[in-house]
């Protein structure tokens, strides 16, 4: 065995500059695959954490059917009781009620309808981190009369931190909702759609204008981690009534993003498939090089009485090292720029950042630097060595010894 | 006693567009210890032959005994074991492992046959010592001249224990210095060792050396002279 192994080794520098180049080209593949798709699932995952903390939450309690029909008229009441059961719901982090619709915001001069999102101020925090987003003025608190304005709409509008808004709407059952309401601060969002048409207010005082007392349109859930949701989802299911309240997960709220997602991510597979497709070539070209250029050599092992087994290990070996150490190069010339990127996302700048946000998407490029980036790809020239390797074997087992002595 | 008995085989290829009778019907028993030569012209038939007495090639009719084994009804992987502990070989050139030294080359054929450590190192050294190579040990084919390497290829031949050495013109690729060295080794281990040495030639030089001299003509043997 020792000696199959040597043999092994020495055979792989007995070329060295055909297996730098095939080295040089896995790892080079590597690097791209590990770079391209560390930026595509370190992008997917901001996506749906941002669409996830800066929105739908985990899991949101609803009336039945209010996500396909966002209507004032499709709120709910839900007992204490049942609301206190989902609080000490294994893995809940925070109930985040709300009651959110639509008003037209007015200063008198100008007019625009707006989303009024009756918050719980501080439990809304702690998932969003609003508070971060705050431009002017002060964070609403739970007992105020005041309002934030989202900071483009707060420009359109032309207000300032003190000014005062009408909101104007209809409430609940068709009543007449209007109000006044000075602005406590100025909020800047994440997205542009929200940034140019929300305003936030205290659950109360929206359930006040809508004349909708202890209703709400949601409980969103923030919970400890994305792998709880199906337990979370499965636990309330028992106490929560399906018949009256939808019981939804990020995912179903967020289809369209996912959607979406899925696209991107397919037509970059396809692209990695293609690199991968060269490298493939590249990989049995050699090995085709390395068998056929060899079969004296065999001839003369297999004549003086090396089974063709063992001769096969060998080449097998070979290949097993070469492929180790390619590996072992590609991901360490791409795990130290993953690192870098992980810590430093790429900021964009000037004209990407109005066409990014226009898509909904955080100018800021993460990386992933999760195993799984680095085990598919490393995985995948695995599979490539191992196709390429049938060729020497078969070629062992079934080639003639005596041409080759004569070859 | 006989180590090897050839009756009445032949090798006909028919993958030509006219079948070729490279070997056609030859009869001969080879003596342990015996230095045999094998002439003829080109293409008489000679690495046919050679090649069927080493288990490379089956005949196409007639059988091969070697030492009460009729080596026509082993299996292909039993075949290759039994090369490995009965049959020396050198070829006329690249034998050898390119990315083993001269020693690893000899030790590689007593590896494959299990051969404990500490008997391979001493085998291998007075091997290479007997052919000359005592200070080349460690050197890599390359670094070796076509004689030396040829030389190496003795020394590994014999060092599974062969029955017999079958060289298929081991001196084709050499001058006559070196021819004429590794003929005075093979001459050596045959009398040392009474190692059995059947080999084929162009050279009339090396035929000169040869105990016994078998010309074949068109596959067929014309002449058998002991001296
Ligand atoms: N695979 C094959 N297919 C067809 N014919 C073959 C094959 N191998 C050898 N021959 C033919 O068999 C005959 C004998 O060939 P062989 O190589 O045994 O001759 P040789 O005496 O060794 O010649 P040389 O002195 O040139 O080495 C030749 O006519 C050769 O062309
Ligand atoms: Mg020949």
């Amino acid at each position: 065995m020792n000696t199959i192994i040597k043999i092994a080794w020495r055979n792989i520098w007995r070329n060295k500059r055909r297996t730098f180049i095939t080295i040089a080209s896995i790892m080079f593949a590597l690097f791209f695959a590990i770079i391209m798709r560390g930026f595509a699932l370190g992008a997917y995952s901001n996506m749906k954490e941002n669409a996830v903390e800066s929105y739908s939450g985990y899991v949101q309690i609803n009336k039945k059917g209010y996500w396909d029909d966002k209507n004032i008229n499709n709120i709910f009441t839900i007992d204490k009781g049942i609301l206190d059961k989902v609080k000490s719901t294994e893995n809940v982090k925070t109930v985040i009620p709300r009651l959110e619709s639509f008003a037209l915001a007015s200063t008198g001069e100008t007019t625009k309808g707006v989303a009024v999102m009756g918050i719980s101020p501080e439990r809304e925090n702690e998932m969003t981190k609003m508070k971060t987003f705050m431009k002017e003025g002060e964070f609403i608190s739970e007992n105020d009369k005041s309002v934030l304005v989202a900071e483009d709409l707060a420009k359109y509008l032309k207000v300032e931190v003190n000014d005062t808004l009408v909101l104007y709407s209809s409430g609940y059952h068709g009543t007449t909702a209007a109000g006044l309401y000075p602005i406590k601060g100025i909020v800047s969002l994440p997205t542009p759609e929200m940034n140019m048409g929300t305003i936030f207010i205290p659950i109360k005082e929206a359930q006040n204008l809508y004349s909708a007392p202890n209703m709400f349109t949601a409980i969103a859930l923030n919970l400890n981690s994305v792998n709880d949701v199906d337990d979370v989802i499965s636990d309330i299911k028992v106490f929560v009534n399906t018949d009256e309240y939808d019981v939804l997960s990020w995912e179903k709220m967020n289809e369209e993003l996912l959607q979406m997602i899925e696209a991107d991510n397919a037509g970059q597979l396809i692209m990695i498939g293609i690199l991968y497709m060269v490298i493939a070539f590249g990989i049995l070209g050699t090995v085709l090089m390395m068998t056929n250029e060899r079969l004296r050599e065999f001839s003369v092992m297999i004549s003086i009485g090396m089974q063709k087994y063992k001769l096969a290990m060998v080449v097998v070996l070979e290949l097993i090292m070469l492929t180790i150490i390619a590996i072992f190069a590609g991901i360490s010339i791409s795990l130290p720029v993953g690192i870098y990127f992980y810590n430093n996302p790429i900021q964009f700048s000037g004209k990407e950042v109005e066409a990014m946000k226009s898509f909904n998407l955080e100018p800021s490029m993460p990386m992933s630097i999760d195993v799984e980036v680095f085990a598919y790809q490393a995985l995948t020239i695995s599979i490539i060595t191992l196709v390429a390797m049938t060729y020497p074997v078969i070629k062992i087992f079934t080639m003639n010894v005596v041409s080759g002595l004569r070859g | 006693m006989s180590v090897i008995k050839i009756k009445n085989i032949t090798k006909t290829y028919t993958e030509t567009e006219v079948p070729v009778h490279a070997v056609n019907g030859v009869d001969l028993e080879i003596e342990k210890g015996e230095f045999t030569a094998i002439v003829g012209p080109s293409g008489s038939g000679k690495t046919t032959l050679l090649n069927m007495i080493g288990g490379l090639e089956k005949p196409t009719s007639g059988n091969i005994t070697i030492n009460d084994t009729e080596i026509e009804n082993l299996s292909s992987s039993d075949l290759i074991d039994f090369r490995l502990r009965n049959i020396g070989f050198v070829f006329q050139a690249y034998n050898l492992i390119p990315v083993l030294t001269a020693k690893e080359n000899v030790e590689f054929i007593m590896s494959l046959q299990n051969i404990d450590k500490a008997e391979i190192n001493k085998r291998t050294i007075s091997l290479l010592e007997s052919v000359g190579l005592g200070n080349r040990v460690n050197s890599k084919p390359t670094q070796l001249s076509g004689g030396q390497q040829q030389r190496v290829a003795v020394a590994r031949a014999l060092a599974s224990k062969p029955q017999f050495v079958l060289a298929d013109e081991p001196t084709a690729n050499l001058d006559s210095v070196s021819t004429s060295q590794l003929l005075e080794i093979m001459e050596e281990l045959n009398k040392k060792e009474n190692m059995t040495f059947i080999f084929s030639t162009h050279d009339q030089r090396v035929v000169d050396k040869a105990h016994r001299i078998i010309t074949i003509e068109d596959g067929k043997i014309i002449s058998d002279v002991r001296k």
